[in-house]
C-alpha cells in the first residue's frame, strides 16, 4: 500500500467527491427501486417486484436494444466524421485557420440545446431548408424529421467536438520521426497512416468513442424532441416515469443504464489500455509538422456547413416577425431582442451559472487532473474499476441523478445553496476531464518527468516542467468541456434549485414552457456572439504565450524551437 | 519523505475517507433536512411560496394578484415557484418524502390530474369552504365533497388544426383516426383523452376503455409525431409537419391571437373540461394555513376569477365572474359548449394514469 501511497493521494480527492455525492445519491436511487408504487398511492418497501417487472418485461429489453443501437450509430458516424476532421485539421498549415476549424467544431456547444434542436427542426422538417433544396432537383421530399436518423445527426452535430479534439490532441502529440521513418523504408501515404498514425492515435480515437458513446446513449432532450416518440430510449422511459411518479420504475431504468455503461467503458477502457501501450521511449516530445490540408478544403467546408447551418438558422430566426417557427420567416424584426432585455430575472441566472460553472470548472480540474495522472502514471491495484467509477457519472441521465440529488442534498442540508449546484455540476464534468487529460497523459512522453526527477526536482515540479507543458492543450480543451457542459445543464439542475434560484438555461427552460417565440433564438445569438468575442480573445492570448505550438505546431516554427519550449 | 508528510498524508485521507462516509450515512438514513421553502416568518412577515402553472401567460394573474395581496396586507409576503405541474409536483413529492412539515410550497394553482394524484399522496389537505366567502359561488362541479382543492377555472380540450393545411374543417373526435389525416396528427406524449374518446365513440368508457386502445393499436400510424413541449407543438402544426391534433383551448387560443395559422374547434361529441383547481399543501403549520385560506378566498372573488379567466383563456369557475368580452364570442365560451363537455371522472383517470401510460407506450407509441 506504501507502494502506491501516490497515486491514492492523487486519486482521493474524485474519490471522496464521488463516494459522498454520486453514490451516495445513486444509493438513494437504489433505495427507491426496492419500492413499489401502486396507483393508490400505496408506497410498499423492501420489494423486488420492480426489478422483476423490469428484467421479465419485454418491451423494457427493446427499449435498452434500441439505447445500445443509437449509442454505436452515433458512435461510429461520429468516428467517421471526426477522424477526417481532425486529421484535416491537423495538417492545416496556417495556425489561425486551424483555431477557426476548432471553434467552429466547437460552437454547437455554445448554443443550447433548445435552440439546436429548434434549429434542426426547420432544417429536417417536411417544408424545411434540406427539403427546399431537394424538391427542386427532384430529389425531395424525405421525411427524416421525427425519425432516428434525426436524432443521430443532431447528436453527432454536438457530441462532434468530444470526438475530434481527443484525437487533434493525440495527432498534436504524434512524432513525426516514425511517420519519416516508415517513409524512409518505403512505405507510401496511404500505408503510413494504416500502420503508424492510425495505431499511435487511437488512444484519442477511442477516448473520443468513450465519450461520444456514453453521451450518446444518457442523452435525453434530442432523443425526446427529435425523435417524435419513435426513439424510446432509457433516457425518455426514466424521465417519462419520474414525471408519471413511478420513481421505483425510473430507478431500475437508472441502473440498466448505469449497467449498460458501466460494461461499455470498461470495454472503451481495456481498449485504451491495450492502444496506449506503444510509448515513444523518449525519442522526443515535440509535435508532428502539419503537411498542409490540400485534398482535404472540400471536407472542412462540408463539415463546417454541417456544424454551421443550424447555428446561421437560430440568428436568423432570431429576427424573425413571427412567433412560430417557419421557414423561411414570413418577415424579419428585432422585437425579440428588445423583448429579451425586459424579462426579469434573466442578470441573476446568468450569474448563478457563471458561479457555479467556474467553482465546478476549477475544482474538476484539479481533482481530475490528479486522479488522470494516478491512473496513467502510476500501476496501482484497482485502476480499471476506479476509471469505470470515475466516469459513471456520465451515464447516468441526468434527470435521474437530478431527482435523486435533490433528496440527498436535503439529507445533506445543502439544498437551496450555490454549494450543492458546485458538487453535483464538479460531478457531471469530472469525467470529461479524466478522459480528455488521461488520454493526453497517455501520448505525452514519461521519460521527460523522469529525467526531471533524476536531475533532482520534486515530483510536482518534475510534474509542471516536464508534464504540465505537453498536456497543456487538452487541459485547456478539458477545462472548456467542463464550463460549457455545466453552464448548459438543465435537466439534472432543474430538480436541485429551490424555487427562488435559477440558471440560466433553466431561465431558458421556464420560458420556452411560458412563451413558444423566438426570445431564445435572440439570446442564443448574443451567447454565440459573446462567445466569439471571449474564445477570440482566449485564443489571441493563448497563441501569444504558445500553448497552441504543442497541439499542432506549424512547419514555419522549427521542431527544435518546440522542444525547448516544452522540455525545459 | 519526511516522517511529518507521511502523518499529513494519512490524515488527508483519513480525514476525507471519513468526509466521505459521513456523506455516504446521510444516504442510507435521515438526516434533518434544511428548510426547502421559504415559508418560514423573515423580517417579522409571514412569508409563503404560491405554486403557479407555465406556459402561456398562465404566470400573470398570480403574480399581479400576489402584488395586490402583498400591498394590502404588509405582514405577507408571496413567492412564485412556476414550474410544469409534471416537474414541480415530482419536487413537492420529493419534499414531502424527505421533510413533511416542511413543504416546498404552501398552496398554488394544479390541473386535475395532479389534483387526484396529490389526494392519493396525501399531498394536500382539506379546504375549510365554510370559511371562505367565496366558495359557495364556485360552480358546484369544482367544489368537491372531500374538500380537497377548489375549482378556479376550465380549460377544455377539443382539436386544434392547421387552416391552410386542412381545408375540409374536422369536426369530431373520429377525425383523430380517420384515414384523410393519416401520418398528420400530432399528440402529446401520452394523451389518454384521445384513447378515452375512441373508447367512448366505439361502445366503451373511462370504465372500459379497450376498445380505445384496440382502435389506437391499429390506427398508430396515424400520428406523425408524439410531441414532447409547448414550442414543438405550435412549431409542427404551424408549419404544416403534422396540422391536426387534440390540444388546450387556451393554449391553442393564445397561438391563434399571436397570427399562427391555426383553429380551435369544439367537436360535435364534446370538448373535454380540464379544471384548474386552487389547493393547500399538507404539513405546513396553522399559521400559514390560515393565510393561504384567506388568500384562497381572495382568489376565488369574481374580479380575480375573470381575471384568470382573461389570462388563461378559461371559463370562469365563479358563477358571478363576467366572461371577459373578448372570450365572450369564441365557441370555446359558449354555454353551449359548457352544457356539452364530456363528463370525466377525474378520480379515475388520476388512478390509472401510470398503468395507461405504460400501455400507452407498449400498445401505441410502439407503432406509430
Amino acid at each position: 500500500m506504501r507502494r502506491h501511497r501516490t497515486a491514492l493521494l492523487l486519486a482521493a480527492p474524485s474519490v471522496v467527491l464521488l463516494v459522498g455525492v454520486f453514490a451516495g445519491a445513486m444509493l438513494t436511487l437504489l433505495e427507491y427501486s426496492f419500492h413499489q408504487y401502486l396507483p393508490d398511492g400505496t408506497d410498499i418497501a423492501h420489494t423486488a417486484v420492480t426489478w422483476q417487472t423490469f428484467l421479465t418485461g419485454g418491451y423494457h429489453w427493446q427499449i435498452v436494444g434500441e439505447t445500445v443501437v443509437l449509442g454505436l450509430i452515433t458512435t461510429v458516424a461520429a468516428a467517421v466524421v471526426g477522424y477526417p476532421t481532425a486529421y484535416a485539421l491537423h495538417r492545416v498549415r496556417q495556425p489561425r485557420w486551424r483555431y477557426v476549424g476548432l471553434f467552429i467544431i466547437f460552437a454547437p456547444l455554445l448554443t443550447s440545446v433548445v435552440s439546436r434542436t429548434y434549429g434542426w427542426e426547420l432544417i429536417l422538417g417536411d417544408s424545411g431548408v434540406l427539403n427546399s433544396l431537394l424538391e427542386p432537383a427532384g430529389l425531395g421530399p424525405v421525411e427524416l424529421l421525427y425519425e432516428r436518423s434525426s436524432v443521430v445527426i443532431a447528436l453527432v452535430h454536438i457530441l462532434l467536438p468530444f470526438m475530434v479534439f481527443p484525437i487533434i490532441q493525440s495527432l498534436g502529440q504524434l512524432d513525426p520521426a516514425f511517420g519519416e521513418a516508415a517513409g524512409d523504408l518505403g512505405a507510401g501515404a496511404f500505408l503510413r497512416f494504416v500502420k503508424v498514425t492510425l495505431p499511435l492515435t487511437m488512444p484519442g480515437l477511442i477516448g473520443g468513442a468513450q465519450l461520444v458513446f456514453a453521451l450518446s446513449i444518457s442523452s435525453f432532450a434530442t432523443p425526446s424532441l427529435l425523435g417524435g416518440g419513435r426513439v424510446n430510449v432509457l433516457a425518455t422511459e426514466i424521465y417519462d416515469n419520474v414525471n408519471n411518479v413511478d420513481w421505483p420504475l425510473a430507478a431500475v431504468s437508472s441502473y440498466a443504464l448505469l449497467a449498460l455503461a458501466v460494461v461499455a467503458l470498461g470495454v472503451f477502457g481495456w481498449l485504451q489500455r491495450r492502444t496506449g501501450r506503444a510509448e515513444q521511449g523518449g525519442v522526443t516530445a515535440a509535435g508532428a509538422a502539419s503537411t498542409g490540408a490540400r485534398g482535404w478544403s472540400g471536407w472542412l467546408v462540408a463539415v463546417y456547413a454541417y456544424v454551421l447551418l443550424p447555428l446561421v438558422i437560430i440568428v436568423i430566426n432570431s429576427f424573425s416577425s413571427v412567433s412560430y417557427g417557419t421557414w423561411p420567416p414570413p418577415g424579419f424584426s428585432a422585437k425579440w431582442y428588445a423583448n429579451l432585455f425586459e424579462q426579469e430575472g434573466l442578470g441573476a441566472a446568468t450569474l448563478l451559472s457563471l458561479e457555479v460553472a467556474i467553482a465546478a470548472t476549477v475544482l474538476a480540474m484539479v481533482i481530475g487532473t490528479a486522479v488522470a495522472v494516478a491512473l496513467v502514471r502510476h500501476r496501482m491495484p484497482g485502476r480499471g474499476p476506479l476509471q469505470s467509477f470515475v466516469l459513471s457519472p456520465t451515464v447516468v441521465p441526468k434527470v435521474a441523478f437530478g431527482f435523486a440529488g435533490f433528496i440527498y442534498l436535503h439529507r445533506l442540508g445543502l439544498f437551496g445553496g450555490v454549494a450543492g449546484l458546485v458538487v453535483t455540476h464538479t460531478v457531471i464534468v469530472l469525467p470529461f476531464v479524466v478522459i480528455v487529460v488521461t488520454a493526453a497523459l497517455m501520448r505525452a512522453d514519461a521519460t521527460l518527468d523522469a529525467a526531471a526527477k533524476d536531475l533532482g526536482a520534486a515530483p510536482l515540479r518534475a510534474f509542471r516542467l516536464a508534464t504540465l507543458p505537453q498536456i497543456r492543450p487538452a487541459l485547456i480543451a478539458a477545462a472548456l468541456f467542463a464550463f460549457v457542459v455545466s453552464f448548459d445543464e438543465v435537466d439534472m439542475t432543474v430538480f436541485l434549485l429551490s424555487p427562488d434560484q435559477n440558471t440560466l438555461p433553466v431561465w431558458m427552460f421556464i420560458y420556452m414552457q411560458k412563451f413558444q417565440d423566438p426570445t431564445l433564438a435572440a439570446l442564443s445569438t448574443l451567447l454565440i456572439v459573446a462567445a466569439l468575442a471571449i474564445a477570440a480573445t482566449v485564443a489571441v492570448l493563448l497563441a501569444r504565450s504558445g500553448v497552441f505550438s504543442s497541439l499542432t505546431p506549424s512547419p514555419e516554427e522549427p521542431v527544435e524551437k518546440v522542444k525547448e519550449g516544452t522540455s525545459a | 519523505m519526511t516522517g511529518m508528510s507521511d502523518i499529513s498524508r494519512r490524515r488527508f485521507l483519513g480525514t476525507a475517507a471519513g468526509a466521505a462516509g459521513l456523506a455516504l450515512a446521510t444516504a442510507c438514513g435521515e438526516v434533518s433536512p434544511q428548510s426547502a421553502a421559504p415559508s418560514a416568518s423573515k423580517g417579522g412577515k409571514l412569508t409563503l411560496t404560491m405554486f403557479a402553472f407555465l406556459g402561456g401567460d398562465l404566470g400573470k394573474m398570480p403574480k399581479e394578484f400576489a402584488k395586490e395581496y402583498m400591498a394590502s396586507h404588509k405582514n405577507v409576503e408571496i413567492k412564485i415557484y412556476e414550474q410544469s405541474n409534471s416537474v414541480g409536483y415530482t419536487k413537492m413529492l420529493a419534499q414531502k418524502k424527505a421533510a413533511p412539515d416542511r413543504p416546498l410550497v404552501n398552496f398554488g394553482f394544479f390541473n386535475a390530474q395532479t389534483s387526484v394524484q396529490g389526494a392519493d399522496d396525501k399531498m394536500f389537505t382539506e379546504l375549510d369552504y365554510s370559511a371562505m366567502s367565496n366558495a359557495a359561488d364556485i360552480d358546484e362541479r369544482f367544489r368537491y365533497d372531500h374538500g380537497i382543492g377548489i375549482g378556479i377555472g376550465i380549460d377544455q380540450l377539443g382539436l386544434l388544426y392547421n387552416k391552410q393545411e386542412i381545408t375540409q374543417a374536422p369536426g369530431s373526435w373520429a377525425d383523430l383516426w380517420n384515414h384523410a389525416h393519416q401520418g398528420k396528427v400530432a399528440l402529446f406524449s401520452f394523451p389518454w383523452y384521445a384513447v378515452y374518446m375512441a373508447a367512448k365513440l366505439n361502445g366503451g368508457g373511462l370504465d372500459n376503455m379497450e376498445p380505445g386502445w384496440e382502435l389506437w393499436k391499429r390506427e398508430a400510424k396515424q400520428i406523425r409525431l408524439l410531441v414532447e413541449s409547448n414550442p414543438q407543438y405550435l412549431n409542427v402544426l404551424s408549419n404544416g409537419t403534422a396540422p391536426l391534433t387534440a390540444y388546450f383551448a387556451g393554449t391553442g387560443q393564445q397561438w391563434i391571437n399571436s397570427g399562427a395559422p391555426l383553429t380551435y374547434v369544439v367537436p360535435k361529441e364534446g370538448a373535454i373540461p380540464l379544471p384548474v383547481n386552487l389547493q393547500a399543501v399538507a404539513g405546513q403549520p396553522q399559521s400559514q394555513l390560515e393565510a393561504v385560506h384567506d388568500i384562497i378566498n381572495e382568489m376565488l372573488s369574481p374580479k380575480w376569477c375573470a381575471r384568470w379567466a382573461e389570462t388563461s383563456v378559461e371559463v370562469p369557475a365563479n358563477t358571478k365572474a363576467e366572461l371577459p368580452g373578448n372570450l365572450a364570442g369564441l365557441p370555446a365560451f359558449s354555454k353551449a359548449t359548457s352544457d356539452g363537455f364530456q363528463q370525466i371522472d377525474y378520480g379515475i383517470v388520476g388512478r390509472n394514469n401510470a398503468e395507461w401510460q405504460k400501455r400507452w407506450e407498449t400498445d401505441v407509441a410502439s407503432r406509430i
